[in-house]
């Protein structure tokens, strides 16, 4: 028995370094990687990574950003070649951002994408999108709010008020949605803005299609679509004020609750209806000049303004994507679904919108006296 | 006889200072009043057998004439033959020899030095009786009977040993302790062969059927906890110079189990029965988890958490577990220590010596602070529970390895073969982790929590009624 204890603990002991034992201080994280292509659209792989160093200097532990880069032919070689620049095994464990230059996804993420949607530290944890601008310049660019570039990424996509896209945000929620229907996803597009200083904004929208870019959002077509599209979205709707030209009044968007269904009479000259519900939650924010909200037909007109404008932004979106043939809607995923011995490929083209649009403004109680 | 007695006394507890022959003449001839003055009452000596014999008008020549009118001690009983002389002798009687008559006997007069009754040290409590057990038995049965007045509670003599005459006093409450568990326990007592028994632990060895660092046999020294015990149906055995009286049978729930907890608010009471079972995770778990989050699974630890980790342990030269491994071994160098020296020197090295090494260990690049921060609380949640602290700590060592090798996978395998063992261990014949592991439903409500006084079973042994 003891002798099988020894053993036991020998082989225990011995074999420790054939499993995945790492430690800690012996590892460099990525923070964020960001996916290039070369003039040969062979692909250039840039890591923000992050390690431990004990400093002889100055006696004392302390964590160190640094750059990475490497190339290949493939990600898995680029990988290995940043590998090779690296002082330990790089994990991903901690990454938290997986962004694709716009030139790699207009080449297509198809050709990338399979190594990551396999390793489960990329496919479930970092968020996805697509960067407009050059990535050196992302990395290098100083940003005041966190030491580390992808912590602030992570941070502005958590960022409640944010009104960027928010499906798909991961990679495993791209890599789901990408096979379905017409294989059209909207993805959040970051870009560099120049300022009083340089800003990272990831309010617009990159549109693409069977894996490649093929389209952008523009930051206000970004907001209607996450309204009609997109369910817990939030931030702000401005509307001109019922009773001031030229003056507005804002609101915030509590809830929104969206029904979607799709109807097809079965003949070939009969328009498919793309039915949304919305509803509307808001509450009142702030005007540029008083407002009377205790006067119901004040607020009935402030529900049909921005009615107004949900229906007239939302079918202009439609309208632009219709004619561009880029089902971003989804029109052909649930036409598939309802009508899959009717379907074909001009269903999005012989679409039409039907939105209704519920709002309720939110404020304090009309109750004024508990007798009643 | 006379002279044959007195020689053999003599040959076999030759070289003993304190082995006295009073020699006494009297009208039909010699008579010899033999003991060992150490642990013998000397003035109930010369009080109740030597003045009676020597003022006494003694003229004959019949045993039971000395026994029932010459000598006033209560407790007079014949002696077989030399060798019970000497056992007796040893025993604290005082051998009467006639030269004049072929019989021998002894009285009880034994005096030996017994400890006061005090506080039970390792059995502190804020609230409740205080009383403890001394080395004495029958100071330890007049505490029990002082609280007990029960005429089935019984008191029995078992003889062992082999070399010389040792006993043990085992008591139970008749009808409430199963009769199988007292037979049991009787017949296993029997089954000790060793030359001397001093201490109660050469029972618990033969009570427990299986190797385990778990003891099968719990321990008390308050009378209080004992009688509590015996009513549940338990045995408790007594041992001739061990204050600590055996209890069996004994589960693993009892470890959590404090004389405070029926004392104070049961709310209160059992708030700290779920601290005792979280210091028992804790201890048991929190350096094998630490080692496979910081060794394997990075993805599970927050990401902040994560870079300090790595930042902290960006100096220190060995892998995780042996860090771990090497922290835990100064902790319970520590503990021992403390435990060894005298408690006031101790408690100060404990707490000093904890603080300086943690510190120490820290500066010198040895030990991350959060390593240190995880053995600490591991070893300190340990205090709580300290019947297991020692089982803990070589069960920890058993998962560290099994974690450092395969992670959360090889943590969960030692974890699995940690549950096996004790499902495997048994005392007196009941499962260590009862009431898991029998199919019956027993009349014991005081299991995890415990319920108020009033609907704690008596007997957790007995089986509900269907």
């Amino acid at each position: 028995m003891n002798k099988v204890i020894i053993v036991c603990v020998g082989l225990i002991v011995c074999l420790m370094g054939c499993k995945s034992y790492q430690d800690i201080n012996r590892t460099v994280f990525t923070v964020v990687t960001i996916v290039d292509l070369d003039e040969d659209n062979k692909p250039i792989v840039y890591m923000e990574t992050f390690r431990s160093l004990y400093s002889q200097e100055n006696a004392s532990e302390k964590g160190e950003r640094s750059i990475l880069t490497g190339r290949g032919d493939t990600i898995a070689e680029a990988v290995l070649d940043l590998n090779q620049m690296a002082s330990f095994k790089i994990m991903p464990s901690h990454n938290k951002a997986l962004i694709f230059t716009e030139k790699a996804a207009r080449y297509g993420l198809d050709n990338y994408l399979d190594i990551f949607i396999r390793d489960q530290d990329y496919l479930l944890r970092p968020f996805i999108m697509i960067y407009e601008g050059d990535p050196k310049a992302l990395l290098e660019l100083e940003v005041t709010q966190e030491e580390f570039m992808g912590l602030y990424i992570e941070q502005i996509v958590q960022n409640e008020f944010n009104t960027s896209i928010t499906y798909p945000k991961r990679l495993y929620e791209y890599a789901s949605l990408r096979t379905m229907g017409d294989k059209t996803d909207v993805m959040i597009l970051m870009t560099v803005e120049e300022r009083e200083y340089p800003q990272i904004f990831i309010a617009q929208g990159a549109v693409v299609k069977e894996d490649k870019m093929v389209d952008k959002l523009t930051m206000e077509e970004v907001r209607i679509f996450t309204i009609i599209m997109e369910e817990h979205t939030s931030g702000y709707i401005t509307i001109p004020h019922p009773e001031l030209q030229g003056k507005y009044i804002s609101l915030l968007m509590m809830k929104n609750k969206i029904k979607t269904d799709i109807q097809y009479g079965g003949k070939q000259e009969d328009v498919i209806k793309f039915k949304k519900k919305v509803t509307l939650r808001l509450s009142f924010e702030g005007t540029q000049k008083e407002i009377d909200l205790s006067d119901e037909k004040v607020r009935k007109q402030v529900e049909e303004g921005v009615k107004k404008k949900i229906i007239k932004e939302s079918e202009a979106l439609y309208q632009k994507f219709r004619n561009k043939d880029i089902d971003i809607f989804g029109v052909k995923k649930n036409f598939q679904n309802k009508y899959p011995q009717e379907y074909d490929g001009s269903v999005f083209k012989n679409s039409q919108l039907e939105l209704e649009v519920d709002v309720y403004i939110e404020g304090s109680s009309n109750t004024v006296n508990f007798n009643h | 006889m006379y002279q044959q007695y007195l020689k053999y006394i003599n040959s076999r507890l030759k070289d003993n200072y304190d082995l006295t022959f009073r020699l006494l003449e009297l009208e039909f001839g010699k008579v010899q009043v033999v003991f060992i003055k150490s642990i013998c009452d000397v003035e109930m000596i010369s009080k109740h057998i030597i003045t009676p014999l020597l003022h006494k008008k003694v003229n004959s020549r019949d045993i039971d004439f000395y026994k029932s009118e010459v000598i006033t001690q209560n407790n007079v009983e014949d002696v077989v033959n030399e060798e019970d002389a000497v056992k007796q002798l040893l025993s604290g009687y005082a051998i009467v020899v006639f030269e004049f008559i072929n019989d021998v006997i002894c009285c009880d007069v034994k005096k030996i030095p017994a400890r006061n009754i005090e506080i039970p040290p390792t059995e502190a409590v804020l609230k409740g009786p205080r009383e403890g057990f001394t080395e004495s038995i029958d100071i330890n049965v007049a505490l029990i009977r002082k609280r007990l007045k029960d005429k089935d509670l019984k008191c029995e003599k078992v003889i062992i040993g082999e070399k010389a005459d040792f006993f043990v006093v085992i008591v139970y409450i008749k009808g409430i302790a199963q009769e199988t568990l007292v037979t049991y326990i009787k017949s296993e007592i029997k089954k000790v062969k060793v030359g001397f028994i001093i201490e109660g632990n050469y029972i618990s060895e033969q009570l427990q059927t299986r190797s385990s660092i778990f003891d099968t046999t719990g321990f008390t020294e308050k009378p209080d906890v004992l009688v509590s015990k015996l009513t549940e149906g338990r045995v408790g055995i007594f041992v001739q110079g061990d204050p600590s009286v055996i209890t069996a049978p004994f589960f693993f729930i009892e470890n959590f189990q404090s004389p405070n907890d029926y004392s104070i608010n049961i709310y209160a009471g059992n708030y700290v029965r779920i601290l005792r079972w979280v210091a028992f995770a804790l201890s048991l778990l929190l350096p094998p988890l630490y080692i496979a989050l910081a060794t394997h699974h990075f993805s599970l630890i927050p990401r902040m958490l994560a870079f300090r980790l790595a930042i902290s342990r960006a100096g220190v030269p060995f892998p995780t577990f042996i860090e771990v491994i090497l922290l835990m071994f100064f902790f319970q160098l520590l503990r021992e220590a403390g435990l060894r020296l005298p408690q006031p020197i101790g408690q100060s090295i404990s707490i000093v010596g904890a603080l300086i090494l943690g510190d120490v260990a820290v500066a010198s690049g040895l030990a991350s602070t959060i390593t240190v921060l995880v053995v600490s609380l591991a070893s300190i949640s340990t205090f709580l529970i300290p019947n297991m602290a020692i089982a803990i700590v070589v069960w920890v060592d058993v998962l560290i390895l099994t974690t450092a090798w395969l992670g959360l996978p090889g943590f969960f395998i030692g974890f699995a073969f940690f549950c096996s063992h004790l499902a495997g261990i048994t005392s007196c014949g009941y499962p260590y982790l009862f009431p898991l592991g029998t199919l019956s439903k027993y009349k014991n409500k005081d299991n995890v929590m415990t319920g108020f006084l009033k609907n704690v079973s008596n007997s957790s042994l007995t089986k509900d009624e269907e």
